[in-house]
């Protein structure tokens, strides 16, 4: 299977994707310039951490008007698989490819640490080789994370099986602890925490790595009948 | 747009109109912000003057255009798409000739 990481003007996690899905998990990756108005031969799109746009406006939302965008909202609108780390889930919420929107976080303050988040959905692309109620250890690295949702909107990630992670203690004010949602098909996640920062012992948790692992799984099992841009 | 550009030739630009958008968060949505603000005034003793901080965000629009009807639809539709989110924030704006 092939992945392709999506670069924005102010992507600083693209090429930690790229390293994580080609030299660890030795799969085929390419990089996706912003510019590009077509994408072409990808099986799953990476939306990086990172500042797109400086930010400028509110995170994500210039970055969701980019060329590339278009193209990826068709895909995910088809069924393709889509995975926003950070500012990509970020960018997700400003697409309206995912419910909810980021407000500051609770304390005002950029934080930067390890945490533990709780595997709620394991029916899922992205999560099929973690244990359900499996806790993983996975930086975060945010300044808008504290994500927002009204009761209404609540309800229905519930109902839907939506939340896919939650964080065990919460760092910034996310309703309900949520960490990262899926969209109600199935096929698009956004998360906060960056699994590309712990796929490698070195780094002191490998705990991410399976995330990219499941998409592999996913794909090569044909589950979704998946496709292809 | 074409329509609006051909009468920026034709009128001038002391003509033209300046929209200034305000864009805050919805009063439902907590401003994490505003409440650091609201604590620094406190430390600063305007504790009992101050009830509620709220930051919103204040974007100015110099426009090539003067007919104000028109004005008006085109803003509103740039703050739904782009100018604000909808889902925590609310916006409104003002028209007023731009000066030279």
């Amino acid at each position: 299977m092939r992945f392709g990481v999506v670069v924005f003007p102010g992507s600083n996690c693209d090429h930690d994707c790229f390293y994580v899905l080609g030299n660890v998990l030795k799969q085929d990756v390419k990089y996706i310039w912003h510019k590009e108005a077509e994408v072409k031969g990808v099986d799953c799109i990476v939306l990086p951490g990172g500042f797109s746009y400086g930010d400028y406006l509110r995170t994500g939302a210039i970055a969701r008007f980019s060329p590339v965008m278009q193209s990826i909202i068709n895909f995910a609108n088809k069924g393709g698989l889509v995975i926003g780390i950070c500012n990509g889930f970020q960018i997700l919420l400003e697409a309206g490819l995912l419910p909810g929107a980021m407000l500051r976080n609770k304390n005002v303050h950029f934080i930067c640490k390890h945490v533990h988040i709780k595997l709620l959905n394991n029916n899922t692309p992205f999560t099929n080789l973690y244990k359900k109620d499996e806790v993983l250890k996975i930086p975060i690295a945010h300044n808008e994370g504290n994500y927002y949702i009204n009761e209404n909107g609540l309800k229905t990630l519930k109902e839907n099986n939506q939340i896919v992670f939650q964080y065990c203690t919460n760092p910034n004010g996310a309703v309900d602890d949520i960490a990262g949602i899926i969209n109600k098909e199935g096929n698009v996640l956004g998360m906060m925490p960056h699994p590309e920062r712990s796929s490698e012992k070195e780094l002191g948790s490998q705990d991410g790595l399976f995330i990219f692992k499941s998409i592999v799984e996913w794909v090569e099992r044909g589950k979704i009948g998946h496709k292809r841009i | 747009m074409g329509i609006a550009n051909k009468e920026a030739v034709q009128i001038g630009s002391k003509d033209m109109l300046k929209a200034k958008v305000y864009v805050s968060l919805k009063k439902t949505v907590v401003d994490p912000q505003g409440l650091a603000v609201k604590n620094a005034l406190k430390s600063l003793n305007y504790e009992q003057e101050v009830e509620e901080v709220r930051v919103g965000k204040l974007i100015d629009i110099k426009l090539n255009m003067s007919d104000r009807e028109k004005a008006e639809k085109i803003i509103d539709r740039m703050c739904k798409k782009l100018l604000s989110n909808p889902t925590i924030e609310e916006y409104n704006f003002t028209l007023e000739k731009a000066e030279e």
